[in-house]
């Protein structure tokens, strides 16, 4: 699978292009500094620091699909560039790391999506939003480690 | 209020320094003096988001790192310069850390031919 991806038409086209990859690393980065922003102020409202509590139905409603759009923009973009080399990517614990902590965070995402109605109690609330910021941010510290490990 | 922030920021102030000293970005990880290495090319990828070879010296292979794709080409260097097999001397700067077999290379001499793919930095070369 491995070297299909290595073999797939974009990946190749990627690694020898000199205008284009830096265009998707740029897009990578617009799309998670969109996203964690989202997922940030998204937190902080849940655990009270940021707008009033009645707001923050409101604040969800507004980020939760710029969130939603800007990961779908990071995942494509973070493919195509892993395509480039995936066999080095897999191979790096950064990486490695960066798609457990990405697991995690999308795990917890997906449970504080499904549970948060009336199920959630007040201190689960803010205990998932506190531990979705810290994830985000670990997914993110990562993946800029990722050029500094091997 | 602003205090509730406070652990965030402790914790992003600790784990940056966490970074380690070895890298591919950069010179930081590696050695001030230029150090050479000489041997047969095992593999070589020639594309973004930099080039590299892993080259074969007396049964250890080494990770020689060039310039990223577009300096490399723009000092001569593309896929048809070398080929697996073939010899390979390398002029740069080797990983601080004695333990890995890694460098960078400033300048790459193969096929009869020299690239430097840090022309800048191939100047400070001499004799080496």
């Amino acid at each position: 699978m491995i070297e299909a991806l290595a073999a797939w038409g974009p990946g190749v086209f990627l690694r020898t292009s000199v205008w284009l990859y830096p265009l998707v690393s740029a897009l990578h980065i617009l799309g998670i500094g969109m996203m964690v922003c989202c997922v940030l102020l998204m937190d902080a409202a849940v655990l009270g620091l940021w707008g009033r509590r009645a707001g923050q139905q409101a604040v969800i409603a507004a980020l939760r699909p710029v969130a939603v759009a800007a990961l779908v923009v990071a995942a494509l973009s973070g493919l195509l560039l892993f395509s480039v080399r995936p066999g080095e990517y897999l191979a790096n614990p950064a990486f490695r790391l960066k798609l457990a902590l990405l697991g995690l965070a999308l795990a917890n995402a997906l449970f504080f999506i499904v549970f948060s109605g009336k199920a959630l109690a007040d201190g689960w609330r803010r205990g998932l939003a506190g531990l979705s910021a810290l994830l985000w941010l670990g997914v993110l510290f990562c993946g800029r480690l990722i050029g500094f490990l091997d | 209020m602003r205090l509730k922030f406070l652990p965030l920021a402790i914790l992003l102030a600790v784990s940056l320094p966490i970074a380690p000293a070895y890298a591919h970005h950069g010179w930081s990880w590696t050695e001030t003096g230029f150090f050479r290495l000489e041997g047969i090319i095992k593999s070589i990828y020639v594309g973004n988001p930099h080039v590299t070879m892993d080259v074969d010296v007396e049964g250890t292979t080494w990770r020689v790192e060039l310039a990223p794709l577009a300096p490399t080409n723009a000092a001569g260097f593309t896929e048809a310069s070398a080929a697996i097999g073939d010899e390979v001397t390398a002029i740069g700067n080797r990983s601080a850390d004695h333990g890995e077999s890694r460098m960078k290379a400033v300048r790459i001499i193969v096929n009869g031919r020299t690239y430097d793919v840090y022309p800048d930095r191939a100047k400070a070369i001499e004799g080496v």
